[in-house]
């Protein structure tokens, strides 16, 4: 399967926002740069009020969308309950890539193998794309789910990107926003994610 | 779920990803420089770490003990 359109596509990136998803969500990040693509995620946005509309536009202007489903313990705030957001965002994507004309693939990843047949059985038969919350281990499966026809990047290219990519996050951690799940360190995090893989995919040529 | 997707599209460049983010230009000068520093102290610490031998202490800038005994 190859795609043709000339535009970089966009990629929806679906994690928990906490802490402990924290390099996870950098490694999607990461990642992102060194296949082009441009991701998109619903972090916080104080300008927009309906979420659900924004969650659904950026799905649906997203060629791909990573879902990681390997949060499932309850939170600590009371009432205490599961985060369900991750799932219920990959249905709006599956359900929009099953829409006539769409132009959407979805890919799930967790952190236990063989655990969703379980925890969402509508999905038999899906296997999931395993990582353990390390950069590492995210790079690889993406580098499962993803290849280019040019400027195909190596996994040590890909950590190089992501070892970039920490560094800014802790300078914007620094500097203005301890929280990246926010807008403006997004944005930032993926223009260093992007300058990296101009650097460090040799044949891109920087 | 798909299979392996085979990406043809080429990669956007720091200028496209800054007008898609809306990222001001003043923003996208401070990323530049901070971006630069990171590189320069990444190159700092590869350099050092290639000083440094392999039993972790760092090499002497006077030569080794054995060639300083012979001088």
């Amino acid at each position: 399967m190859a795609t043709t359109n000339p535009e970089p596509p966009l990629a929806f990136i679906n994690v928990p926002y906490s802490k402990r998803y924290e390099r996870v969500y950098l490694a999607f990040i990461a990642g992102s740069a060194g296949y082009g693509l441009v991701p998109t995620a619903a972090v916080r946005d104080p300008s927009s009020r309906f979420q659900l509309d924004r969650i659904y536009e950026l799905i649906s202007s997203a060629q791909y969308s990573f879902h990681d489903l390997s949060w499932m313990s309850l939170d600590n705030k009371s009432p205490r309950t599961p985060r369900l957001n991750m799932a219920f965002e990959l249905g709006l994507a599956v359900a929009i890539s099953r829409a006539t004309g769409a132009n959407h693939e979805w890919f799930v990843f967790d952190t236990v193998p063989y655990r969703l047949d379980k925890a969402l059985s509508d999905l038999g038969g899906i296997r999931p794309r395993i990582h353990d919350r390390s950069p590492e281990s995210v790079m690889r499966a993406l580098m499962n789910a993803f290849g280019r026809r040019a400027n195909q990047p190596t996994f040590v290219n890909l950590m190089a990107i992501y070892s970039e990519v920490e560094i800014v996050a802790r300078g914007i951690k620094r500097n203005y926003s301890l929280d990246l799940f926010d807008t403006k360190p997004f944005a930032d995090l993926f223009y260093a994610a992007n300058k990296a893989a101009q650097q460090h995919i040799p044949s891109l040529g920087a | 779920m798909s299979g392996k997707v085979i990406i043809t599209t080429p990669f956007p460049t720091p200028q496209e990803v800054a007008a898609y983010y809306k990222i001001p230009a003043k923003r996208v000068a401070e990323l530049d420089e901070m971006i630069n520093e990171v590189r320069r102290s990444m190159a700092k610490t590869a350099a050092r770490k290639k000083s440094t031998s392999r039993n972790g202490n760092r090499k002497s800038a006077n030569g080794s003990r054995s060639s300083r005994a012979k001088k």
